[in-house]
């Protein structure tokens, strides 16, 4: 049953405004029918699509008389937005086509791929006034205060006014609230370069003027993000955040005529509509029965949980048609599968929360590889030189070594700081650590000082070698710490107990 | 009767963390060295993958210029008594033994030492500096700084405290010349 289908919605009327603040700013409705205002929005779009090709025209024409950087950002940025409202109603259009057999879900992605193209402008636009500001902080320029505040003045009012068109709509349209955060941004911004144009009518901060823009685009980057992690989370398919997936297994495993459900997925296809599928195992019965269950599952989906395109496949079978995800559901109440587990198995093996002297570990090694490395790489001259002194490799090995260890410090550290791909990197700087530790010694040995690549015949205890020695014995220590703990003891995923791994469970008949 | 078999998928044993490990080090290096090469390449101030760093390209100034001296033409210097020569090494290291009739002007205490030791001598002179070891590089430092000074004729016995000892040469101890 589609709802959201303008042209055949379940009620005619029109809702005041849409309470949708139940988890996030686009939630669904619970309780009644969706009605799809976006009909109207289509028009609020196009009137800002005017507004927005007035203003930064207005703002280009005054930024270069009054020599306003700012002046001249906010114009750019607003005639970004200009190309984003656009966008945003041309997607608002397709968006309105219904399902095709070609695209049987119909356009509503289209409006995913309106939010991405907004951000990644308003990206490129950010760039840009960073670019300029730093530009200009090295290269100040007077600014004619009085024509930035007239300008500017006039940018707050049109924006404004967009802004206020598009809130209400913004609030359940992914779209629309792309472009409405625009809006704000640029109001925002328009208030900003007033208050600039406005000091600088009496004192000449001149710099004030790039560092507001500079400010002006991280503040932009800020609003970006947050779009941009939706939009990837449904693109990517991902369980929407609304719904815990685990609590509409256990509710439907509980509904009576039910005796198993598995092989779950939920999904959103556009912001405002979410879609389900699952197998619902029942006892062997005529098929017409099933629909009067099947209608009680679909309603209470859709009230429960926000759910309006559920695809329910009744099964009799104890493990539905015996795949193996289906085995794997049926054989271990614990197991999560991929496909029914609404845990989201972390990338970040033990992050904090399990492990904590492993992870202090890890972060404080990583953290003095970095730092070591960085100074080799800014300056592989000396580091060459260095290299050399030690008189361990062979000269034509000196300064492919300085390039390339330098690197691979940065890099091991990295890899420690984030925990990511921990076995190899730890066996890696374990044998980084051993190699230096063994040069030290080798070195102290033949008495040769590293720093002039000379050598001390006298065996008198030298401060700085000791303390070498000592630092060095100590990075070993952590290192064989993190060595123990990694891949001695270590566990590839801390956050699965570990008979939950996948077991392949044979049985074997004699 | 029948038994289940649990196979492990394998992913937590030993052996198994063991080749993953090689594995992810080895992906990490290689990926890395091809990263810190192409930087290199890249980068305004690169480095030649392979340098001479022989003593004498070393000791090669950018005008082409070698300061580098054999041990027959030092010696020759050392026994007409025409050139001044200079340890370049620290006090402690130069009382222990020094090539004969040579000053102590360590490099590490360069300004401390270089008015009270070069107060006599003519930018003319002919210098030549020493420490100990192939690699040494604090003769060359001297050299360079001398030359910084207005001396002319400064030359680096490579490894010239070794070398003097091997050929028996003239050497004295103790914190004069």
């Amino acid at each position: 049953m589609e709802h959201g289908n303008e042209s055949s919605g379940c009620c005619a009327h029109q809702h005041p405004s849409h309470d949708h603040d139940r988890r996030t700013g686009h939630a669904h409705v619970a309780g009644h029918c969706h009605v799809d205002v976006r009909d109207t929005s289509g028009s609020r779009l196009l009137i800002t699509l005017g507004l927005n090709l007035l203003i930064p025209v207005a703002q280009v024409i005054g930024g270069l008389h009054a020599h306003s950087m700012a002046l001249i950002s906010d114009a750019a940025h607003n005639f970004s937005d200009f190309t984003a409202v656009l966008i945003a109603y041309v997607a608002n259009r397709i968006g309105m086509k219904g399902a095709t057999a070609d695209n049987t879900f119909g356009y509503r992605r289209a409006e995913i791929l309106a939010a991405v193209i907004n951000v990644l402008l308003l990206l490129g636009a950010g760039v840009f006034i960073i670019y300029m500001g730093l530009h200009r902080l090295h290269h100040p320029e007077p600014v004619l205060g009085s024509w930035v505040a007239l300008i500017a003045g006039i940018g707050v009012v049109g924006n404004g006014l967009s802004a206020w068109l598009l809130h209400r709509d913004s609030k359940h349209n992914l779209n629309v609230r792309g472009a409405f955060l625009h809006m704000l941004g640029d109001l925002l911004t328009s208030v900003v370069v007033l208050l600039n144009g406005l000091v600088l009518m009496s004192r000449p901060w001149y710099w004030l003027d790039p560092v507001l823009s500079i400010l002006i685009a991280l503040f932009i980057f800020k609003n970006c993000w947050s779009i941009l992690k939706e939009a990837t989370r449904i693109l990517m398919n991902a369980t929407p955040s609304t719904i815990d997936i685990n609590r509409v297994r256990d509710y439907l495993e509980k509904i009576p005529g039910i005796l198993g459900v598995h092989y779950l997925h939920a999904w959103n296809v556009s912001s405002a509509s979410v879609a389900f599928s699952c197998h619902l195992v029942v006892p062997d019965q005529h098929l017409s029965r099933v629909d009067h269950l099947s209608t009680k599952v679909r309603r209470q989906l859709h009230d429960r949980f926000g759910i309006d395109h559920p695809i329910l496949q009744f099964e009799t079978a104890a493990c539905g048609n015996g795949g193996i995800l289906c085995e794997l559901s049926c054989t271990s109440a614990d197991n999560v599968p991929p496909s029914v587990g609404g845990k989201r198995s972390s990338k970040r093996t033990g992050w904090f929360t399990k492990q904590p002297l492993k992870f202090w570990a890890r972060l404080l090694l990583g953290i003095i590889f970095i730092l070591a490395s960085i100074d080799k790489i800014w300056h592989p001259a000396p580091f060459a030189e260095a290299v050399y002194n030690y008189q361990i490799l062979p000269d034509a090995a000196v300064n492919l070594t300085a390039i390339i260890l330098p690197w691979v410090e940065l890099v091991l550290g990295l890899l420690l700081v984030s925990g990511l791909l921990l076995p190899g990197a730890v066996l890696l700087a374990d044998l980084l650590l051993v190699c230096f530790f063994g040069a030290l010694i080798v070195n102290i040995a033949r008495g040769l000082d590293v720093h002039c690549g000379c050598f001390i015949t006298s065996t008198e205890g030298d401060p700085a070698t000791t303390w070498y020695l000592i630092r060095d014995s100590s990075f070993l220590i952590l290192g064989g710490y993190l060595f123990y703990k990694v891949l001695i003891t270590g566990r590839d995923a801390p956050n699965l107990k570990p008979d939950t791994q996948a077991q392949y469970v044979v049985e074997v008949n004699d | 009767m029948s038994e289940r078999l649990v196979i492990m998928n394998g992913a937590n044993g030993p052996i198994q963390t063991g080749l993953k490990s090689i594995r992810q080090a080895a992906a990490i290096f290689l990926i890395t060295t091809l990263l810190a090469l192409l930087v290199n390449a890249l980068r305004p101030g690169r480095l030649p993958w392979f340098a001479d760093w022989s003593p004498e390209t070393r000791l090669t100034l950018d005008a082409g210029e070698n300061l580098a001296i054999s041990l027959q033409e030092a010696e020759a210097f050392f026994y007409a008594e025409a050139a001044l020569l200079l340890d370049a090494r620290s006090p402690e290291l130069y009382a222990e033994g020094h090539i004969a009739g040579a000053r102590n002007l360590p490099w590490e205490q360069f300004d401390a030492y270089v008015d009270e030791v070069m107060s006599k001598v003519g930018p003319e002179a002919v210098i030549i500096t020493y420490c100990d070891g192939v690699s040494c590089n604090l003769s060359k430092e001297l050299s360079l700084a001398l030359m910084d000074r207005g001396y002319t004729n400064v030359r680096v016995l490579v490894n010239g405290w070794t070398l003097w000892q091997e050929k028996a040469l003239p050497t004295g101890t103790g914190s004069q010349p």
